[in-house]
């Protein structure tokens, strides 16, 4: 039935947008502690991101995306020259988060544009649920 | 006497879940486009069309509505051969550009249904 997929539609273009905003907090997240020394776990602050997963429902079909998992960068950590640094290791130097501001950013692009993305695509199909129940009225 | 056997409002309709389940999957590919291998996937439609002008064109008006019903609707590989940088292989831009052309089909053949339920309307009405 027509109104079934469009309504199923939504729910994916949905899931898309839950997953980039995940996305989207994971990197602000990144950014905002791009220059912390110090975390529970003991060290510099490391890089994290999500994975994405193709969602089934219970008949197999694909119905939109999911994050399966959040891993962690495991890239060394910056070092930078800096004695007076209270988290300065005995030759001077100070471990930064392994964050690269730039790569986020261009990251943060990429998120706003799949986010608009699916925003188009549910617009887009709230746009033909409507003129479907058009019909009923004319 | 079945009133739509000699209109094409079950051919409209039938159209119309095509469509329907093309943005579906075309909904799918667009919020899967950061999913690392995955396939994107499209309704088989040139086959399906080709099905259901067949029919059109060779059934009798009165059984074309049971016949239609029975075309399945194929799912198919969409963008085989795209590499999406290594990704997946989901063509956003065509993605988009599908999603503007299904979407526009739709509000045709809706259009058109709904012209041919006002001549059917008009037709009822002024019979007394």
């Amino acid at each position: 039935m027509a109104l079934d997929d469009l309504f199923a539609s939504l729910e994916i273009s949905a899931s898309g947008l839950r997953c980039q905003r995940a996305r989207m907090d994971m990197i602000a997240n990144n950014i905002a502690n791009a220059q912390t020394t110090r975390t529970p776990d003991g060290g510099p602050y490391k890089r994290r991101d999500v994975v994405f997963a193709v969602k089934t429902d219970e008949a197999g079909n694909d119905a939109g995306v999911e994050v399966s998992d959040v891993v962690t960068d495991s890239s060394p950590a910056r070092k930078v020259y800096e004695p007076g640094h209270p988290d300065a290791d005995s030759d001077g130097y100070v471990s930064f988060p392994n964050v690269s501001t730039v790569t986020e950013m261009v990251n943060m692009v990429q998120v706003a544009r799949a986010y608009e993305a699916n925003v188009a695509c549910h617009t887009a199909a709230k746009e033909m649920i409507t003129r479907s129940l058009d019909i009923l009225s004319k | 006497m079945d009133v739509w056997a000699n209109t094409n409002v079950p051919y409209l309709s039938k159209m119309l879940d095509v469509l329907a389940q093309r943005h579906r999957l075309i909904s799918n590919n667009i919020a899967n486009v950061n999913t690392k291998g995955y396939k994107a996937k499209d309704v088989a439609f040139d086959d399906v069309l080709a099905q259901v002008n067949d029919i059109m064109s060779t059934t009798d008006r009165s059984e074309y509505e049971e016949q239609l019903k029975q075309v399945e609707i194929a799912e198919a590989a969409s963008n085989e051969g795209f590499d999406n940088k290594g990704i997946n292989d989901v063509d956003i831009d065509r993605e988009m550009s599908k999603l503007a052309t299904n979407s526009l089909m739709y509000k045709t053949y809706v259009a058109l249904l709904t012209m041919k339920l006002k001549q059917v309307n008009q037709a009822l009405r002024e019979r007394i």
